[in-house]
């Protein structure tokens, strides 16, 4: 194997800041959550470790190796020669790096290598599938750990410690490796459209930051799909008078104003998006009888909020960056439409539409994990206080980020990142303290650490926007 | 040829629609644009031409404001480029090279909302375009071809009949029935209402045809600024022999571009002011004269 050749072509496939950030958050989201499952009383360190680093591998092989497929799609595309050896040799350096690894680590723990290395292979072949099957049926790859588990419970598998177990495991991961192996050379060559709902996501069009993530919501382009769904703008005579209404439809979509009728549909979509993960936790969890129904609302306020800020944040920033940073966007039009009543005006309303945007965004899965929390929630309101938190810190810093893209700063992506990680995993841990010990978690654990990030936040929310507010006018290409 | 441009030409004492005063741009560590003047007067159609990568495009943005400058002044309608009165934009009317905009709506709706910000909108001309151009009202913005997009640009542009008018590039990806008749619609706007145009352009013939004044952008300035009829007259092209070359290696008074050939002879062009005289080493022997029409001269300049 050619390490170099295998790391740059792993490299290739590791693109885009605000999807690596998304991607980043939500891994390091659920190794903690491996981790702290780990001090429950009913799961051992070696099976934390096996379903953290499950988890992990999950998402490497569904949103960094199944681009492998678009290198080679594109070197198809571009008549380059083929890569092959590139690509088999970043398989392998994943493999290790995700699955041998791990594995190893396991059998430290005194536990059997082979046995973590093909259940690893096996949720790897998940993750790919994930990407390289037709939408509908690749988000089921993500119910398979818990259709697994459900198999077991009902022995219509055999006991994880026996033979028999291991040989239709093997059996299971070879089937899974056949069927993306299969997929991988159908879709090599798919010349079909690829913006269907059908479309896997390993196909679907992306820009130079192309991540799944992003594709989802076509937020690069401005355009009205999420999905492959279209939704209809609210464009009538009334649009140009407000100066407020004519900003979001130069903007594009997120912040786009969208008909009644397609604001019902994309509020059902983003419900159903926000709640699938939380419902199907609940209704996994609730015939295990090592934990609560407090700690499954906790947990699924938890995911709500995380996911609900994934979308929120990632479709906008991503929305703004693309306008402010390449040529022919909507920018030049704004900047020389006779609409907003002065540089500063519009600086403002600006400002003011980003806000109101990411406010507005939050406000459904708020809502939402508020109303899981009330089954925690007995006699204080230790869970609200963190999610308002939560909810502050992250609006600050997302909007800070915003005001960064559109002053033309280097965004450090890294500190954010860092700063959301390290909020959502003080939100995790009070969360699922509150909800199991019962005690006041967010005076005891947290006020003074809220409030240190939320002080950390408005700082960087300021001191990007300050650069903004210097700019000669709002609509200055970077 | 440019007799409807020249007939709107008005006197260079005027105030200038468009300026430019040592303007200084780099990206990053690269200088695009190197102490620029210029001065763009009322009425007339300037076509700006320049190889790829020459500037065309940040100086057009920078005049208007779409882009910030290192250094040096820009003046739109006497207002400072960065800060243009809502008045003074619902002057201007701009197309970017490839336009993009808006792509989510279809091109009533597109048409319609952009209406409502422009009260000389001229809707008639905009429908009786639309069916000419047989373009589908309903079609969304980005499902039409490049060159139907740039056509949509252009006419949005024209609608609110600007008076000044910017196009980047506006033939590159129109046919060449489409390009005939957006120069035609050009020259009759700058004669009939008086519109200042202002286009950049590789090809050449376009500004044969409609440019009263040609700007030469050429590595990271400009090179050569005069009306168009005067192109002929008061450029000159030098062809000196290896032997002439060798005795003269400096520069020659009007020079403005110099290359030399493989077997060592030299071609220099130079340009005068009307009414100046060439120097005398023209009629020297050993040097060939030749006069350029304006595709061979881009080409001598820009090579």
């Amino acid at each position: 194997m050619n390490l170099s050749q295998a790391w740059q072509t792993t490299r290739a496939c590791i693109v885009g800041s605000i999807g690596a950030v998304v991607a980043l958050v939500y891994l390091a989201a659920l190794i903690i959550t491996g981790l702290v499952l780990a001090y429950s009383k009913t799961v051992s360190a070696s099976e934390a470790l096996l379903a953290g680093t499950g988890i992990a591998a999950f998402f490497w092989w569904a949103f960094i190796s199944s681009r492998l497929l678009k290198v080679l799609r594109d070197t198809d595309q571009w008549m380059l020669p083929s890569p092959m050896q590139a690509v088999g040799s970043a398989i392998l350096l994943q493999m290790m790096i995700t699955i041998i690894v791990p594995a190893t680590l396991h059998a430290l723990l005194g536990k059997g290598f082979f046995i973590a290395a093909i259940s690893l292979t096996a949720i790897a072949a998940c993750g790919l599938l994930f990407m390289l099957l037709p939408r509908y049926l690749g988000v089921s790859m993500s119910l398979m750990p818990t259709l697994f588990n459900k198999l077991l419970d009902s022995r219509l598998l055999p006991a994880t410690d026996s033979a028999e177990f291991f040989v239709s495991l093997i059996a299971l991961t070879l089937i899974l490796i056949a069927i993306a192996g299969w997929r991988f050379y159908r879709l090599r060559r798919y010349e079909g459209d690829t913006s269907r709902w059908s479309t896997p996501m390993a196909l679907m069009p992306d820009g130079a930051n192309g991540w799944g993530v992003q594709s989802w919501s076509k937020s690069e382009s401005g355009q009205l799909m999420i999905n492959g769904i279209s939704f209809e703008p609210a464009i009538d005579a009334s649009t140009s008078k407000s100066s407020a209404l004519a900003m979001r439809t130069y903007l594009g979509t997120p912040f786009m104003p969208l008909t009644k009728r397609s604001r019902a549909k994309q509020t059902f979509l983003m419900a159903f998006a926000y709640l699938v993960l939380p419902l199907f936790m609940a209704f996994s969890i609730s015939s295990d009888g090592s934990r609560d129904i407090s700690t499954t609302a906790a947990m699924a306020a938890f995911w709500v909020c995380l996911i609900g800020l994934g979308i929120a944040f990632s479709a906008a920033l991503v929305r703004l960056r693309t306008l402010y940073t390449r040529d022919n966007t909507e920018l030049a039009e704004l900047a020389l439409l006779p609409a907003w009543n002065g540089n500063r005006s519009a600086r403002e309303l600006l400002i003011r539409v980003i806000l109101r945007h990411m406010s507005y965004a939050l406000l459904l899965p708020i809502i939402i994990a508020m109303a899981a929390l009330a089954f925690v929630e007995t006699k204080d309101h230790d869970g609200f206080m963190i999610i308002a938190a939560l909810y502050g810190t992250c609006l600050l810093i997302g909007a800070g980020y915003g005001m960064n893209i559109i002053s033309g700063n280097r965004s450090r992506v890294v500190l954010v990142a860092l700063v959301f990680i390290a909020a959502f995993i003080l939100a995790m841990i009070q969360l699922l303290f509150s909800a199991q010990s019962k005690t006041h978690a967010f005076a005891v654990l947290g006020m003074p650490v809220w409030f240190s990030f939320l002080a950390i936040a408005f700082a960087y929310f300021y001191f990007s926007l300050r650069p903004f507010l210097n700019r000669a006018h709002p609509f200055l290409r970077n | 040829m440019n007799a409807l441009a020249n007939s709107v030409m008005n006197s260079p004492s005027s105030a200038p629609v468009l300026e430019a005063r040592s303007l200084l741009k780099y990206y990053g560590d690269q200088c695009v644009l190197n102490n620029v003047n210029l001065r763009i007067e009322p009425g007339s159609v300037v076509g700006l031409v320049g190889r790829n990568g020459a500037g065309k495009s940040t100086l057009i943005r920078c005049m208007l404001g779409l882009l910030t400058r290192d250094s040096g002044d820009c003046h739109v309608f006497g207002d400072p480029a960065l800060a243009i009165s809502d008045s003074n934009k619902a002057r201007i009317g701009y197309v970017p090279q490839q336009p993009e905009a808006l792509g989510w709506l279809n091109v009533k709706q597109m048409l319609d909302f952009v209406s409502g910000f422009y009260p000389r909108w001229d809707h008639a001309f905009v429908t009786s375009t639309l069916s000419r151009w047989n373009i589908n009202g309903s079609t969304l913005l980005s499902k039409l071809s490049p060159g139907e997009r740039q056509r949509i640009a252009v006419l949005r542009a024209m609608a609110y009949h600007p008076e000044l008018l910017v196009l980047d590039e506006p033939a590159a990806a129109l046919d060449p029935v489409a390009r005939r008749e957006l120069l035609r619609e050009i020259a009759i706007r700058a004669a009939d209402s008086g519109t200042t145009v202002i286009f950049s352009t590789h090809i050449v013939s376009d500004l044969e045809r409609v440019a009263s004044d040609i700007v030469f952008v050429h590595e990271q300035g400009i090179l050569l600024e005069m009306p168009m009829d005067s192109i002929k007259e008061n450029t000159l092209c030098l062809r000196l022999s290896p032997e002439i070359s060798a005795l003269h290696s400096g520069k020659i008074p009007g020079e403005i571009s110099r290359r030399v050939h493989a077997d060592k002879g030299v071609s220099i062009i130079l340009k005068r002011d009307d009414g100046d005289v060439w120097p005398a080493l023209c009629s020297a022997p050993g040097v060939r004269t030749e006069t350029l029409g304006l595709e061979d001269l881009f080409i001598e300049v820009a090579q």
